[in-house]
């Protein structure tokens, strides 16, 4: 029983080793351009090196991402020390993306994902809509939309390059919660994250509509209840359930009582 | 804030509370529960109308901090502590009353549930007493719909099913209408709490066909709640309800249920349309004309009655009759005319129905000719009914002579055709309680008695009586202090 246990413990220990390690951390890529920016037409040519293995093997998936919306190019398994190597020609706008795992399930962890390359031709790139005719217009729109979201930018500089300043703009929603009942872009106003962010109540759902629906139900269904439930007693109390039999017989009692014959 | 502030929250979650507790008890153990959670709201609703009395200022109550267009508010004044004391006090003297009918008539495995149903009865008249949002109202008058049908099917035989079966029928036709009239409001102002709604229908420009349409909310609000409260014409069911249900339940349900939906309707007329917007539409007549059409047509049918609690049913539909008669007039003194009536007819009927029970458990009959020399037997409860009787009729010194009092002053005050119509009704009404009430007391307290089947006398119902008996006389001799209370109260309405 005691071995068992360390056995199980030992096993758990390891596998939360094994989650440690990330993956893309043990594998290498080279590319045949420095950059990995290529022209159409160009030959492009990968090689993916597995320096130390947590697993037994890495499955790489090499996704091509060009005119269709993804395409699984090859699936390869490989050991520590073997190396992948990748190489073809592209007349389209493609990039590659390699997703890894360890092999024993083919789920792809989003952190297991890397980019390694992409093809450029500015003259057939299609940015996946039409152009609007006036963009003055257009911007004025997405910029009022924008307007209505309690929205908070951040700025986060990166000094990595020694040329360049890379600086990285995260927005994030802060108004409404992500609960966002059905109507686009609404929120529920219960709890906003930051109370100070509600400042247009047109933004929010309205909650009420809903509230009165539901206890429109609830009333129905437990007055449902005590009509049959008082139903059931009285055709327990007068065998049947006709109304105008229980009405005629209650009568009858009635008169009888009238009459002077006191039921006790 | 002070602490006491928190008293109309505590005293409904204590209800609930109480009432979810009695679930498992069996009957000893749900009756101190129901007993210590009434009393305690007692406590809290007398707390809190003295804080009020010593210059506490009327509030607001928002439940948990969310504020005006969101969240749910309950609003406190002088004038709903005081009600919810007279709730609380008029329910617990009746359990304590009828306690013994309870017994007779209710097996002791199904008391607690019973008790459920007292606890949640109450509960609901005070959130229909202290809520400023009408969904909130709309929730608790479904609830109390259904409570109070379950008090009147407590008494389990044939002719109670029946009768609860129009009950809940006519009951839910009137939350129905209620609804329609929450939704329209809703639809026309957004808001369901009662001061946006005044200030939104207030912004509304003269001529707005939004006028139109919340007349007819309002005309579906005062529709659904009479029907509910038993203005007649749609009273039909209220005389074998409340005249076959057991003591307690009809002393709870003529004294304090029809009003709390008539407290409703004034909560609304004050605070959600206005007192002046009621006065220049035509509902305010129609709901005059009624009243005073219930007033005599209430005593015709109780002067014809023979069973002597369908009599005292009877004379409750011509007593709602005053209320509705007075909130008709539309002026200041015509609503106090009715909070009065509300608070003395609830003390005086629930007194009439714990004594007439003890008259029929006594003689063993229903019909009242059949009571003579009761009296010899039951002394209490025959001083008690007749002093109800009294009260009734509006004598000085009792009760019922606040309502007269205050009733007639406003009547003067109308213009036009209402004045007669008004003064006439109250005459006319007057005079045939009198007939009906007199002749039962004369029976009673006659010589010739027949021999009395029991006895009752358990200190509790002898307790419950007395105390009936002399806040009678405590209301018939402070009509001025009422009154002021009453006015002050809904100065801040």
């Amino acid at each position: 029983m005691i071995k068992k246990t360390f056995l199980a413990l030992g096993l758990l220990a390891i596998a939360l080793g094994l989650q440690a390690q990330s993956l893309s951390e043990s594998v290498s890529f080279r590319l045949n351009k420095e950059g990995g920016v290529y022209q159409e037409g160009e030959t492009v040519k990968i090689w993916a090196d597995v320096k130390s293995v947590p697993a037994d093997e890495i499955t790489f998936a090499m996704f091509e991402y060009g005119d269709k919306p993804e395409k699984l190019s090859k699936t390869v398994k490989l050991k520590a020390g073997e190396n992948l190597v990748f190489e073809g020609k592209y007349d389209q706008p493609t990039h590659f993306v390699c997703k890894l795992s360890n092999g024993k399930d083919n789920s792809y962890n989003p952190k297991e994902i890397v980019k390694v390359g992409f093809i450029v031709s500015p003259e057939s790139f299609s940015p996946g809509f039409t152009a609007p005719v006036d963009l003055d217009e257009f911007w004025a729109k997405e910029i009022a939309g924008m307007r209505k979201m309690p929205i908070e930018s951040k700025v986060i500089t990166d000094k990595s390059d020694s040329k360049y300043t890379i600086q990285d703009v995260e927005v994030n929603c802060v108004g409404p919660s992500p609960l966002k009942g059905y109507i686009a872009g609404r929120g529920t106003p219960i709890v906003p994250a930051d109370p100070s962010a509600v400042i247009d109540t047109s933004l929010y759902i309205n909650p009420i509509p809903t509230g009165l629906v539901l206890t429109g139900i609830v009333v129905s269904v437990s007055v449902t209840a005590f009509f049959l439930s008082l139903t059931v007693r009285l055709y327990e109390d007068y065998n049947t359930v006709r109304i105008d039999e229980i009405l005629i017989k209650i009568h009858a009692k009635e008169e009888k009582k009238a009459k002077g014959v006191h039921e006790e | 804030m002070s602490f006491v502030c928190n008293a109309p929250a505590l005293s409904i979650l204590l209800l609930i509370l109480a009432g979810v507790i009695c679930m498992p008890l069996k009957e000893r153990a749900a009756q101190a529960v129901c007993s210590f959670a009434i009393l305690a709201c007692l406590t809290l609703s007398a707390w809190l109308f003295i804080y009020f009395a010593r210059g506490g200022e009327a509030f607001t109550y928002q439940m948990g901090h969310y504020g005006a267009p969101f969240g749910n508010e309950l609003r406190a004044g002088i004038l709903e502590a005081g009600l919810a004391f007279v709730f609380c006090l008029v329910c617990i003297l009746s359990l304590m009353g009828g306690r013994k009918h309870l017994q007779d008539d209710i097996p002791s495995s199904k008391m607690n549930l019973y008790y459920i149903s007292i606890i949640f009865l109450l509960c609901s008249m005070l959130a229909l007493d202290y809520t400023n949002d009408l969904f909130t109202a709309y929730v608790f008058i479904e609830i109390n719909t259904l409570t109070a049908c379950a008090v009147v099917a407590a008494k389990d035989n044939g002719y109670t099913h029946a009768a609860t079966m129009s009950y809940l029928i006519m009951s839910l036709v009137g939350s129905g209408l209620f609804l329609i009239g929450v939704c329209i409001i809703y639809g026309i102002t957004g808001h369901l709490l009662m001061e946006p709604i005044h200030q939104v229908l207030m912004a509304l420009p003269a001529g707005s066909p939004y006028i139109t349409a919340c007349y007819g909310a309002v005309a579906l609000f005062a529709a659904g709640l009479s029907l509910k409260s038993a203005l007649w014409p749609f009273s039909y069911w209220l005389p074998a309800a409340h005249g076959s249900a057991s003591g307690t339940s009809s002393a709870v349900l003529s004294g304090l249920v029809l009003k709390a939906y008539i407290l409703t309707l004034i909560k609304i007329a004050y605070r959600v349309i206005g007192l002046e917007m009621i006065k220049a539409s035509p509902i305010a007549d129609v709901i005059l004309v009624m009243g005073a059409c219930a007033m005599v047509v209430g005593s015709v049918y109780a002067m014809f009655e023979k069973d002597i609690k369908i009599m005292l049913a009877y004379s409750s539909v011509g007593q709602i009759g005053y209320i509705f008669c007075a909130i008709g007039m539309g002026s200041k003194a015509g609503m106090v005319a009715a909070i009065i009536q509300i608070i003395v007819h609830a003390f005086t009927k629930s007194m009439l129905f714990l004594s007439a029970s003890n008259f029929i458990e006594g003689s063993g009959k229903r019909d009242y000719r059949d009571m003579h020399g009761l009296a010899a037997a039951d002394p209490l409860s025959a001083v008690a009914y007749g002093v109800g009787a009294l009260s009734m009729i509006g004598i000085p010194l009792f009760a019922g002579f606040a309502t007269k009092y205050s009733l007639v002053g406003a009547a003067i005050g109308l213009t036009g055709w209402r004045q007669p119509v008004a003064v006439a009704a109250i005459i006319i009404s007057t005079v045939l309680t009198a007939v009906y009430y007199i002749r039962v007391v004369a029976v009673l307290f006659s010589i010739s008695g027949h021999p009395v089947k029991k006895h009752l006398d358990t200190m509790e119902g002898k307790i419950a009586l007395s105390v009936l008996i002399v806040s009678n006389f405590i209301i018939g001799l402070s009509i001025d202090g009422l009154t002021s209370v009453i006015e002050h109260g809904l100065q801040t309405f």
